[in-house]
């Protein structure tokens, strides 16, 4: 009898431990059972970044108007997914390793789309595009579509940067006016408004707790001050008829020592290399900060914060700093701002393709929000409500994934935006942004080096620092032509020389 | 038991070894047997099974084309490794910071315990344990968090301190001669109280009837820790340490990626950090490999050495 019982309740315990572990859920079943049913919407998973944005109350990523919206229109059921995006692209690597993949991801590096491609992990969308793409087809210029071609096929639909570049200089013009200063333009001019803002207590409280210029991590939101020696990081130059690469110009060395010199005498913010872009938007707006390189729709973000923090902040945009040789300027940006990516394992490319082509096709709603809600048109000027406007930033999140620049509607859309002088901010830009003579796919050193490559630069916030000498840079240089660069520069070159470059150039019509 | 001492009814014939009488005993007690199964399926299925992939350390792989299609290249990753410069300061780094780790921090828990096992009121002894307990259930990125507030140079309570004591102000996460510090007494910080329990737990193993033989023999508080309170609880002390050698190339990857930058990369890149940015962000997955399957080496070695040696020296081992 004992032995009885003891047999049956092993059973049980035996038979339910397994049955724990085999369980699938039963939301996956219906999951399942969906797809295969004929009537159903048919569902795509794809992984996007949520460029920080948030939700109004009660709404996410995958609740939302305009993600409805889409739905309703394509008539597909969209599951999308978005990785933290500090850590964004880490997590596109970790998804592409884990064996279980989406219908689509959207990338921001070249180099990473680069070498996925090669390694065959996306599916060529030529016939795809052909067939269910005709808004892409047209509003998706030919030289974008180059650059995401691989043995002569395309391997991604190419989102498109509306601006050729993003940084210029702000500075709190209150705090000039009240130290007597003019706006700064040369460097030297620079060096004195950055250390009186530091130490002749510019706010006037009488504390020492104001910061000259701020710069980030890995050096963000340096790249004026590069510019002033006529030089960026990670950009190709034309050198007698070459390309080299700025990381290791000796100009590049000027600029270090320069903000070396400044950090040396207590100029800059001690603690930059700590600072995550959410750390220097808080000083910014806690009015910490007196000079920084400002995106052209900061005016929107922390300066606004800041400005409704401290009613009586004024900032002002500043002319780039001018070296000794006259030069100055900015980085540029590449024309392509994303990838959106199918993997090969993927069975709903299609639907993929007609999901970004409806994005394409709708810039009104996506890009400028639900016409005569957020916009209308009054007396043929364009209206825009600022708070519904604000409230439906989040519809960016989709719109981007395809952005395909309008440049008519682009400036009555910047103009209704009111106060924050963006269109100005982008031509300022505009004017001075310093040309990558490079703009052709990775090549394979570049797949191959990029990320060593960019790692060895971590020397220069040291050099910064005070931490290493100057004079180390000439060793990194040598050791960055060893490691790779010197084979990424021959390549480049080959590139620089073959006609595809004339070709594409002669298309450009600047 | 001696052969050829008093004979006991011992089930099964044991002229022939350990095993058959292991069989007989499944034989009869099958059933208890059966509970095993699960339990042996899970370790076979998710602890054996994916060793498999450690193949992938003698291949180039490319996750594409899978397992079996990546071609064999034998030992080129681990000469890589040994001929990296890279991988001897990596080396070099995990060590020193694992064995700062053990040599400040493994005591410190068996400190804290002795202390809050004397201590006499109840109330104090609870709050004090819960209170030291909980910065564990912290994550490391809230911890890093409030280290880097609190070390901060712009406004930071340490560095407001040393100031008003007329001190340089120093910046902790970006000093390569202070950054290890940081590291040690932070994860000091978080898990000091957490590794108490096991020690408290094991003062209960000590019989009561030997303090009541000492305090009659008029040992006092010192000599009943020293020589009651201290030897029975080694075993515990013991298997720890050896554990804990187990450990020795995991120098605290999780709280050194939140914390790092590349300012101080030269002292506090450990074997862990530099997998996961290889690996990951280069997507050399064998190469990684290659250095885990290294490091499990290792370890390995360690414990075995680790429990050979306590069971010569100290008559005491975890098997």
């Amino acid at each position: 009898m004992r032995s009885k019982l003891r047999f049956v309740s092993t059973l049980f315990v035996t038979v339910f431990l397994f049955s724990a572990g085999c369980d699938v859920p039963a939301s996956e079943k219906n999951r399942e059972e969906q797809h295969k049913g004929a009537g159903a919407a048919k569902s795509i998973g794809i992984v996007i970044s949520n460029l920080g944005m948030t939700f109004p109350a009660g709404m996410d990523e995958n609740d939302n108007r305009y993600l409805n919206y889409i739905e309703e229109q394509t008539g597909l059921d969209i599951q999308i997914t978005t990785p933290p995006t500090e850590v964004y692209n880490e997590k596109l690597d970790v998804i592409m390793s884990s064996g279980k993949l989406p219908d689509m991801l959207h990338a921001y590096e070249a180099v990473w789309f680069g070498n996925y491609a090669k390694q065959g992990a996306f599916q060529p969308l030529d016939d795809l595009i052909d067939q269910y793409g005709p808004h892409l087809k047209e509003k998706i210029p030919a030289e974008a579509w180059d650059r995401v071609r691989y043995g002569g096929k395309i391997y991604a639909v190419p989102s498109l940067n509306e601006v050729s570049g993003v940084e210029l200089m702000y500075a709190r013009k209150d705090w000039l006016e009240r130290l007597g200063l003019q706006p700064p333009e040369t460097l030297e001019e620079y060096h004195e408004v950055i250390r009186a803002f530091t130490q002749d207590d510019p706010d006037g409280n009488g504390v020492d707790d104001t910061i000259g210029l701020a710069l980030m991590i890995d050096l963000g939101r340096s790249s004026p001050f590069f510019g002033a020696f006529g030089t960026q990081l990670d950009t190709w130059f034309e050198r007698d008829g070459k390309l080299v690469n700025g990381s290791i110009l000796p100009e590049t060395k000027k600029a270090l020592a320069y903000l070396a010199g400044l950090y040396e005498e207590g100029l800059l913010d001690r603690e930059f290399p700590l600072n995550l872009q959410k750390n220097l938007f808080e000083k910014i707006r806690d009015g910490k900060v007196g000079l920084f390189s400002a995106t052209w729709y900061d005016t929107r973000g922390p300066i606004a914060a800041n400005k409704q923090k401290e009613p009586k902040a004024k900032w002002i945009a500043l002319p780039y700093p001018t070296g000794p040789d006259g030069q100055k300027g900015v980085y540029e940006t590449d024309m392509i701002r994303g990838y959106n990516v199918i993997p090969a394992s993927s069975l709903s490319a299609k639907e993929v393709i007609q999901f970004l082509d409806f994005i394409a096709s709708d810039y009104k709603n996506l890009k400028l929000g639900f016409e005569n809600e957020i916009w209308k048109w009054e007396n043929g000027r364009m209206v825009t409500d600022f708070r519904k406007h604000d409230e439906q930033l989040y519809r960016g999140i989709y719109q981007s994934l395809v952005d395909v620049p309008d440049p008519v509607l682009s400036k009555e859309r910047l103009d209704s935006l009111g106060d924050f002088h963006l269109y100005d901010n982008l031509e300022m830009i505009r004017q001075n942004v310093i040309n990558n003579e490079f703009y052709g796919i990775p090549t394979p050193a570049m797949s191959k080096y990029d990320k060593k490559l960019s790692e060895l630069q971590g020397i220069f916030t040291n050099i910064i620092l005070g931490i290493e000498p100057i004079e180390s840079f000439d060793r990194y240089v040598e050791q960055w032509k060893r490691e790779g660069g010197d084979e990424m520069t021959r390549e480049v070159n080959l590139w620089f020389e073959s006609s595809e470059r004339q070709i594409v150039r002669g298309n450009e019509g600047e | 038991m001696k052969p050829g001492s008093k004979k006991l009814p011992v089930p099964g014939p044991n002229r022939r070894g350990y095993f058959p009488s292991l069989w007989s005993d499944i034989w009869k007690e099958w059933d208890l047997y059966l509970l095993l199964v699960p339990g042996i399926l899970f370790i076979l299925l998710f602890k054996y099974t994916p060793m498999y992939g450690i193949t992938i350390a003698f291949k180039d792989f490319n996750i594409f084309t899978g397992f079996a299609d990546s071609p064999w290249v034998g030992w080129k990753h681990f000469e890589k490794l040994f001929t990296s410069p890279d991988f001897a300061l990596v080396f070099q780094n995990t060590v020193i910071i694992s064995l700062l780790k053990i040599i400040i921090l493994f005591p410190l828990p068996i400190i804290v315990a002795l202390m809050l096992n004397e201590m006499k009121n109840m109330m104090i002894k609870r709050s004090v344990q819960t209170v030291i307990y909980l910065p564990h259930f912290l994550s490391w990125v809230i911890v890093s968090g409030l280290f880097i507030d609190l070390l901060s140079t712009n406004g930071g309570l340490v560095n407001k301190l040393l100031v008003s004591l007329n001190l340089e102000p120093v910046a902790f996460f970006l000093d390569n001669s202070v950054f290890r510090s940081v590291l040690v007494t932070s994860a000091g910080w978080k898990e000091t109280g957490w590794s108490t329990i096991v020690y408290l737990a094991a003062f209960s193993m000590v019989d009561p009837s030997l303090y009541e033989a000492a305090k009659i023999d008029g040992a006092g508080k010192w000599k009943q820790l020293w020589h009651i309170t201290l030897p029975g609880i080694a075993p515990i002390i013991i298997l720890m340490f050896i554990l804990r050698l187990g450990s020795i190339l995991e120098a605290g990857t999780e709280q050194i990626l939140v914390m790092y930058n590349p300012v101080v990369y030269k002292v506090s890149d450990v074997i862990g950090t530099y997998v996961y940015r290889q690996g990951l962000g280069n997507q050399d997955y064998s190469f990684t490999t290659a250095v885990g399957l290294f490091e499990a080496v290792i370890s390995f070695t360690l414990v075995i050495v680790g429990n050979t040696l306590s069971k010569k020296y100290l008559q005491r081992g975890i098997w």
